[in-house]
């Protein structure tokens, strides 16, 4: 399939995890949306890292680089959601709520 | 040789040692090491003139001050046959009247610490330096440093009495004043440095001829660099339109008025002028001018001086007309008849006013003539100096002031003969005859008026000097002579008054030259310049007038003395004619105004401008902080649309 | 789920001389799954079936990376995120007991118009952009001093068996191990602080 088509998913599918963190307010919820941005730029790497290596005149072990870097990505990302539930958690215990809405001391 | 500098530095050792020390000594100690120092630089400069002041001078170097560029200004001291004489004036005077000062201000009522006595003799002391070092100075760089130094001793002195508001404002006042004149004195030496390119005296006068060429020349040459300095002499030597300060500086204690206001100070200008001979020659228009302005001042101080009833303020008036004359000899050219009525008028001005602090202390405080009278019988001394000093003053032969003054009134008939203008000089001369005449009448007046008659002062009186107060007033003690220590230097400056005048004998045919030591000691510094105008012929019928004037104008005045005991000549009314209230309708009220309008301008602009600008980031702060609204969603709304435009931006580049 | 691939790759023999291919369909299919798992997530109001959704998307992705040519990106999709991460997901619900849908969602303010039309805005300019194949130039300059399975200049044949392995594990770990060396040791440090930085933060009482 031509590469664009599956750049296409990405770009959609990064701008619905974008709605789903402002329209939310479930924070568990906003964070499961980021992931799903992640995910859309994982999948963007992994096609255009496809694509250099169809291209032909580029070397293979460069063209991977992609799909290491994906490699990395989900690294962090689990990483990511382990600390950022930790925090709801933390959060949870202090205002009994995971209602984003709710944490709304900082006002000026 | 003793070094020259010492003649400055010993007083200022004074002024250190007095100052920092002098209230922690006896009161006497204070004043005698200051009469030490001033006694001891006289005798340096006794020295030096009796070593032999050569036709040429003596010049020092003591470092150099300033070197920019081309512009270089030496410490250096020059010790010729003019500032020889202005030299031993001023510290063979002044030693005298710190002497007299001792007695004077021991008693002052104002001095409850007895931290002041010593303060009066360090501030003296200072004066003394700087005055010195202005007559010693060989630029006018050094000149005027020594200049702004005795204006600036003459605020601490005047204003010695700070907590009275009268001395205060007159401290102020005299100072001011003066500024304006050094406004002259300074735009005239930046000319002359323009033009040749030093400020050294034997520089500038062997290139006066450049004075007149170039960009200087165009802008007006010799005769606008003459008149700046000119400017600058009238402030100093209370001249019209510079004369206010002089009679309100008598608020100041007496030996304050006999020292800087007769004898020294108001004298500088006159030596400046002698000084710049050279340039002032060369703009024969600026001593036409001077000679008008002398004459003028001369005859206006002389009428009001009648009209005042303060011992004091009589003095003061007569001080300014005396300097009068002084300016109108400089602008006749006769620059050694000038320097011959400082030398004179120093000693009997300053017998007179030391006289009359004699008995203001006597009589604890009074000045107001009309107070007194009677007093000859009971303090000899002081009616004995102050009779023959008023004499001097007169223009009686054979005291010193007829010698001088006559010699002036002469010069400036000559002038006008010499120079082709005869018309002015002679009307310039007959208001010198005019003058003369009202000062021999206003002096015998004042003499008789304090002296002789019948005693019209309180029998409650005592003792004190013009500061004092309340607190002795059921003391009532009777006048008395003053200690010795004030009465010697009385004694001392009346001799001169008496003899200084056969130093300078007109130049009649027959009279032996021994009695014209002083013109031919002076001669040679003003050789080079002119030869005829120092030794013109003097017109015996001028002398004879001059004469009869003189004794007339005294035993008249004294008449009325005795008849109008009770008041002035005038009536009070024209005291009021003076300068001063043209200046605070014309000036002083612009001046306030442009104040107020810049105090206006800096409140509200310049204060509008900075706590405006506090106030738009307090403002702008309070706008900015509303998008905090602590909504973690706006937040992240915030994110997504920054985000979006980034994009957008990607588009469309 | 090989049900489907099965079924798919049965239907793409029966339709060999036709366009649609086993690839487009396999394509369609995926992003199908895709896009309506991935709306759905952000619709529902039960957490946990958007928890969920979020896994049935993560398994269309795994078959996009499949047909992308990287099968063990594709493994590593599923183990760790549908595995393990949505599994945490799952049981951070269920500990807060908030697996309840919730009240109302209602938007602040003028969040909702705004979002939906920034939401379009974006999608159109992340489309334009990311399908212009004008914008996906080959990377310019020198490339980095790597190791290579094949030289710059090999034969056409030579390159294709280079690239029979792309996607390989054992392409991954040649590239992980000799270019990116350091970032894979720094992201072992990551690991540890995360762990560290989750017991911390969890704690009823430091």
């Amino acid at each position: 399939m031509p590469t664009h088509y599956y750049l296409a998913i990405s770009a959609a599918l990064f701008t619905i995890g974008v709605m789903g963190v402002l329209l939310r307010r479930n924070a568990i919820v906003i964070f499961m949306c980021i992931e799903l941005m992640l995910n859309a730029a994982n999948l963007a790497f992994v096609a255009t890292a496809r694509h250099f290596a169809l291209a032909g005149n580029i070397d293979p072990a460069r063209a991977m680089s992609g799909q290491v870097f994906v490699f990395f990505v989900m690294t962090v990302a689990a990483a990511e959601v382990a600390v950022g539930l930790a925090i709801i958690v933390a959060l949870f215990r202090n205002r009994s709520s995971i209602d984003v809405d709710d944490v709304n001391l900082l006002k000026y | 040789m003793l070094p020259l500098w010492l003649i400055i530095a010993l007083p200022l050792l004074g002024f250190v040692v007095t100052g920092l020390f002098g209230a922690k000594m006896p009161k006497p100690a204070a004043g005698a090491i200051a009469s030490l120092m001033v006694g001891a630089a006289f005798v340096v400069a006794l020295l030096h003139v009796l070593g032999g002041v050569p036709e040429k001078a003596i010049s020092e170097s003591v470092y150099t001050w300033i070197q920019i560029g081309n512009f270089k200004v030496d410490v250096s001291l020059l010790l010729d046959r003019l500032s020889a004489v202005m030299i031993l004036i001023v510290t063979g005077i002044g030693f005298l009247i710190h002497v007299y000062s001792i007695g004077y201000m021991a008693h002052d009522h104002n001095d409850l610490e007895g931290t002041r006595y010593a303060r009066f003799f360090s501030y003296l002391n200072l004066f003394i330096a700087f005055m010195a070092l202005l007559v010693l100075a060989d630029n006018y760089l050094l000149m005027f440093v020594g200049w702004e130094g005795v204006g600036l001793c003459s605020y601490f002195l005047i204003g010695f009495w700070f907590e009275r508001e009268d001395a205060a404002e007159a401290s102020k006042k005299a100072f001011i004043v003066n500024r304006i004149g050094d406004f002259g004195f300074l735009l005239g030496m930046l000319l002359i440095f323009l033009a040749v390119g030093s400020l050294n005296y034997q520089e500038v006068f062997a290139k006066v001829g450049e004075l007149d060429s170039g960009t200087v020349g165009a802008l007006g040459g010799a005769t606008l660099i003459t008149l700046l300095l000119a400017l600058g002499a009238a402030g100093k030597s209370a001249q019209i339109p510079l004369y206010t300060w002089l009679p309100d500086a008598m608020a100041g204690p007496t030996p304050v008025s006999a020292l800087i206001h007769a004898a020294t100070m108001v004298t500088a200008g006159v030596y400046m002028c002698a000084r710049s001979s050279v340039l002032f020659e060369a703009a024969p228009t600026t001593k036409l001018i001077l000679c008008g302005i002398g004459a003028a001042t001369a005859l206006f101080a002389g009428l009001t001086a009648l009209a005042h009833t303060d011992i004091k303020k009589v003095l003061a008036y007569s001080t300014v007309s005396q300097l009068g004359f002084m300016f109108m000899a400089v602008g006749a050219g006769a620059y050694i008849v000038a320097i011959f009525h400082v030398f004179t008028h120093a000693f009997f001005k300053a017998c007179l006013f030391l006289g009359a602090g004699s008995v203001i202390h006597a009589l604890g405080g009074e000045q107001d003539m009309r107070k007194m009278g009677g007093l000859a019988a009971r303090m000899k001394t002081t009616n004995l100096t102050f009779m023959l000093s008023g004499l001097a003053l007169a223009g009686a032969i054979p005291f010193a002031g007829f010698f001088s003054k006559d010699e002036i009134i002469g010069s400036v008939f000559a002038a006008g003969q010499a120079a082709g203008t005869n018309g002015i000089y002679a009307i310039f001369g007959s208001i010198g005859l005019l003058t003369a005449l009202i000062t021999a009448i206003y002096t015998g007046r004042q003499y008789s008026q304090v002296f002789l008659g019948e005693s019209r002062w309180n029998a409650t009186q005592h003792h004190g000097t013009e500061a004092s107060d309340d607190k002795h007033a059921h003391h009532s003690v009777e006048p008395h002579e003053s200690p010795a220590v004030m009465t010697i230097p009385l004694i001392i400056l009346a001799v001169g008054a008496v003899f200084a005048g056969f130093l300078g004998f007109p130049n009649l045919p027959g009279v032996p030259e021994s009695l014209h030591g002083f013109a031919n000691f002076l001669a040679p510094v003003f050789a080079s310049e002119h030869g005829e105008h120092a030794e013109h012929k003097a017109n015996v019928v001028l002398l004879l007038i001059g004469a009869i004037i003189g004794w007339g104008g005294w035993i008249f005045g004294r008449g009325l003395g005795l008849k109008q005991a009770e008041s002035a000549f005038w009536p009070e009314s024209m005291s009021a004619l003076s300068l001063d209230k043209v200046y605070n309708n014309t000036i002083v009220k612009l001046g306030y105004a442009l104040a107020m309008a810049v105090r206006w301008i800096d409140e509200n602009i310049v204060d509008g401008i900075v706590n405006g600008v506090g106030i738009l980031v307090g403002q702008s702060a309070a706008s900015l902080r509303l998008t905090q609204t602590s909504f973690v969603r706006n937040y992240a709304l915030a994110m997504a649309v920054g985000g979006a435009m980034i994009l957008a931006y990607f588009l469309t580049s | 789920m090989t049900v489907f691939i099965e079924a798919a790759a049965l239907l793409a023999q029966l339709l060999e001389e036709s366009v649609l291919t086993a690839d487009s369909l396999l394509f369609g299919f995926a992003s199908l799954l895709v896009i309506a798992s991935a709306l759905m997530v952000v619709l529902t109001r039960h957490p946990v079936y958007s928890a969920l959704f979020l896994v049935l998307t993560f398994i269309g992705l795994s078959v996009f990376f499949l047909q992308l040519g990287a099968p063990f990106l594709a493994a590593v999709q599923v183990i760790v995120y549908a595995g393990a991460i949505m599994v945490l997901f799952v049981f951070v619900i269920m500990l807060l007991g908030e697996d309840k849908p919730m009240a109302s969602e209602q938007s602040r303010g003028a969040h909702l118009p705004l979002g939906i039309i920034f939401g379009l805005l974006t999608v159109l300019m992340l489309g334009y952009l990311m399908t212009n194949p004008s914008q996906l130039k080959a990377p310019q300059g020198q490339p980095p001093k790597v190791h290579t399975l094949v030289s710059a200049n090999a034969t056409d044949s030579e390159k294709a068996a280079a690239y029979a392995e792309f996607g390989s594990v054992r392409a991954i770990g040649n590239t992980l191990f000799t270019d990116y060396l350091f970032a894979f040791e720094a992201t072992s440090i990551v690991l540890l602080v995360a762990m560290v930085g989750v017991v911390v933060l969890a704690k009823k009482r430091l």
